[in-house]
């Protein structure tokens, strides 16, 4: 097998959400002496191609949160066969459902398209307090908290959220990230969040441009 | 053999173990493939109102595969809800095909209708647990009250009392679940039709919820509605919730979400996904009816757009033919575009007869995909919707597909492109002093009206139904 079809079983590993298979591919290149850099940027641009699939209805989301699966088992491969210093991930995003909202399927696909697109993504999962995310974040060194709500009634917990951080004194450490049906641009504006989207993919291109890294 | 719901309780905590997210990605989504590959369903663009029998009776099937393939998953145990192929059938054969809501003379019977069925549906109107402001909410009723058209009030969302925010769980949450309640009762009482059913709860709470089953708010003779986990899934909350209104005897609708592009995969994956969620509803959850709906993930809540129309009108087919449940069909509660607009009332018309051809109810409730407050037309809306809903029960399936397609072609582009437009809201809509809708929301009625009698929708039979 020559270095090209190395690359090329990685991707077709990637494109068929094959999270062993991935990670196979990704030591074979590894073992190779491949550049690593470029399996990165190869399966980042392969689960790119996946998200807007996803966007264009022909993905559905268990497919994105599979393929978000086996791009992880990749990456951890061939970012430890990176020098020091070079890591690629865009930067770490904890995300969860605010407290009393238990309504995650937004949440999952914003997740899946930020892992995409190339973030590390900490998952709450639902009914999180605002506790929980400030504990997480600092644990992880999250460069993002992003908070979803579902209903008009656990949409102001988005803003508890935030006004909890302000009172332990770290809310500048991070970016603030609000979305959820009823959440709006105007209501983010209000409750002091850094971004606003209305979907997955906006998200992703939201969240790349808080960290610097415009996409 | 038909299965009770002390031994649901039992299998909530001894099925075997399945953790969720293995369940969404490892077990429903293969199997909900593989399904509509063995079962041959595809989506077709251009049959959104279907006329294949064969086509829904095989949805039918896929659906009831399905349940009995995967169960239904208690996210609080992670166990497995596990039914035989038998017992879903037995089971379900025992659902009611109809039930009397409400009181006195505002009385009504809803009944189990089937495709292509000339029953007049039955009309649940109101914000449909959109927010709606504290200041206006008694007028809001009123005003739905004061409509002949409503047979049932779907009430709005109380996102504030006296002010202070409500947070969910809260007593604040409780306290606005009961005053909302209270309010409907008082405007309905004040438009002299004080019987009426409502249709509830937006609380999200078991207390909350718990909370306002009384006479002074949820009477026996109104409908609460329980949601069963999106993509089959049940917790302990929603099985204590059920329990408790089942005990205290008022009536149950219980309903599905299967998302398109969600754990079902595309439309026709939904289709099964829902057919699915309504048995399952019924096995575990012990509704008198059920509300089924398909949304697509990818454009926000709505439920308009043509994959969505499509994969409903299926699924109501599907459960028309083969289930004794009246389904009342939450099919066009959320509109894209918001209140006084074309698209508004164009979305409504096409959800609207593709699912009462397909032997649905009426609902509708909210503009701006049901997330912005006020953004309901009010009244005007629910004479639309019975306007439209009584003539859709002179069609058949191929007429009414003639038209839903006619009407998609109107607004369907600015679903993709994001661009509904933002309407007006009820106090825009209407005046708040006299609880009538003003000038230019009637006369855009009035248009939209004329444009769909082009299309072929005889609206004067209507009109006799409502007055």
């Amino acid at each position: 097998m020559d270095q090209r079809e190395r690359f090329d079983a990685l991707r077709e590993a990637l494109l068929a959400y094959d999270e062993s298979g991935v990670a196979r591919a990704a030591t074979r290149l590894v073992e190779s002496g491949a550049d690593a850099g470029e399996g990165l940027d190869l399966m980042a641009s392969t689960i790119r191609e996946i998200g807007d699939r996803f966007e264009q209805g022909e993905v559905f989301l268990p497919e994105l949160m599979l393929a978000a699966d086996a791009m992880a088992a990749g990456t951890a491969v061939l970012t430890a066969a990176l020098p020091d210093g070079a890591r690629k991930s865009l930067g770490t995003i904890v995300i969860g459902v605010v407290k009393g909202d238990i309504h995650d399927i937004g949440k999952m696909i914003v997740g899946a398209m930020c892992s995409a697109a190339g973030f590390q993504v900490v998952d709450l999962g639902v009914d999180v307090a605002p506790s929980a995310f400030a504990e997480a974040s600092e644990k992880n060194g999250a460069d993002i908290i992003a908070l979803s709500a579902l209903l008009s009634t656990t949409l102001p917990v988005q803003r508890d959220v935030i006004e909890y951080l302000d009172a332990l004194g770290v809310r500048d450490r991070y970016k603030i990230m609000v979305g959820g049906a009823p959440c709006t641009a105007a209501f983010a504006d209000d409750i002091g969040a850094d971004g606003y989207a209305l979907d997955g993919a906006e998200a992703a291109r939201i969240a790349a441009a808080l960290v610097g890294r415009p996409q | 053999m038909n299965v009770s719901v002390q031994e649901i309780w039992r299998r909530a905590e001894t099925g075997p173990t399945c953790p969720v997210k293995t369940f969404d990605l490892k077990v429903l989504f293969p199997t909900v493939r593989d399904l509509v590959k063995r079962h041959e369903i595809s989506y077709d663009p251009e049959a959104v109102v279907p006329s294949d029998d064969g086509l829904i009776d095989r949805v039918y099937e896929a659906g009831a595969e399905l349940l009995s393939e995967v169960g239904v998953l208690c996210t609080d145990s992670e166990k497995l809800i596990r039914f035989t192929r038998e017992e879903i059938e037995d089971t379900v054969s025992l659902a009611p095909r109809q039930v009397t809501v409400g009181e006195g003379r505002e009385a009504v019977t809803i009944s189990h209708r089937d495709v292509e069925d000339d029953s007049v549906p039955f009309i649940m109107a109101g914000p449909h647990f959109a927010s709606v402001s504290e200041d206006i909410q008694l007028k809001v009723y009123e005003a739905y009250g004061r409509e002949p058209a409503v047979d049932s009030l779907v009430l709005g969302t109380a996102t504030t009392v006296d002010g202070l925010e409500v947070k969910p769980g809260s007593v604040l949450e409780m306290r606005a679940a009961k005053q909302n309640v209270a309010a409907v009762r008082e405007g309905f009482r004040r438009a002299g039709r004080p019987g009426t059913c409502i249709v509830g709860s937006e609380a999200t709470s078991a207390a909350a919820i718990i909370g306002c089953c009384g006479p002074r708010y949820y009477r026996r003779s109104d409908i609460l509605d329980i949601s069963i986990g999106v993509q089959l899934k049940v917790d302990h909350k929603t099985l204590c919730v059920v329990d408790h209104c089942r005990d205290y005897g008022c009536h149950l609708t219980v309903d599905g979400t299967a998302f398109i592009g969600g754990f079902f995969g595309g439309p026709e994956g939904a289709a099964v996904g829902a057919v699915a969620e309504t048995l399952a509803s019924y096995l575990v959850l012990r509704g008198e009816m059920t509300s089924l709906w398909a949304p697509e993930v990818n454009y926000g809540p709505g439920m308009s757009g043509r994959r969505s129309l499509w994969a409903n009108a299926l699924a109501h087919a599907a459960c028309a033919r083969h289930m004794p449940y009246p389904v009342l069909g939450w099919t066009p509660q959320q509109c894209y575009a918001g209140p006084c607009t074309d698209m508004y009332l164009h979305e409504i018309a096409a959800s609207t007869v593709a699912s009462v051809v397909c032997g649905s109810s009426a609902t509708h409730g909210a503009g701006r995909r049901g997330v912005e407050r006020d953004y309901f037309g009010g009244p005007l809306d629910a004479r639309f919707l019975r306007e439209v809903a009584v003539a859709a029960t002179r069609l058949d399936r191929p007429a009414a597909n003639r038209i839903v397609k006619a009407l998609l072609e109107r607004y369907e582009d600015k679903i993709r492109g994001k661009a509904a437009p933002t309407g007006k809201t009820f106090q825009e809509c209407n005046d708040t002093d006299t609880l009538q809708p003003t000038r230019e929301y009637v006369d855009l009625y009035e248009k939209v009206k004329e444009d769909l009698e082009a299309l072929g929708l005889d609206l004067r039979v209507a009109a006799s139904h409502v007055s």
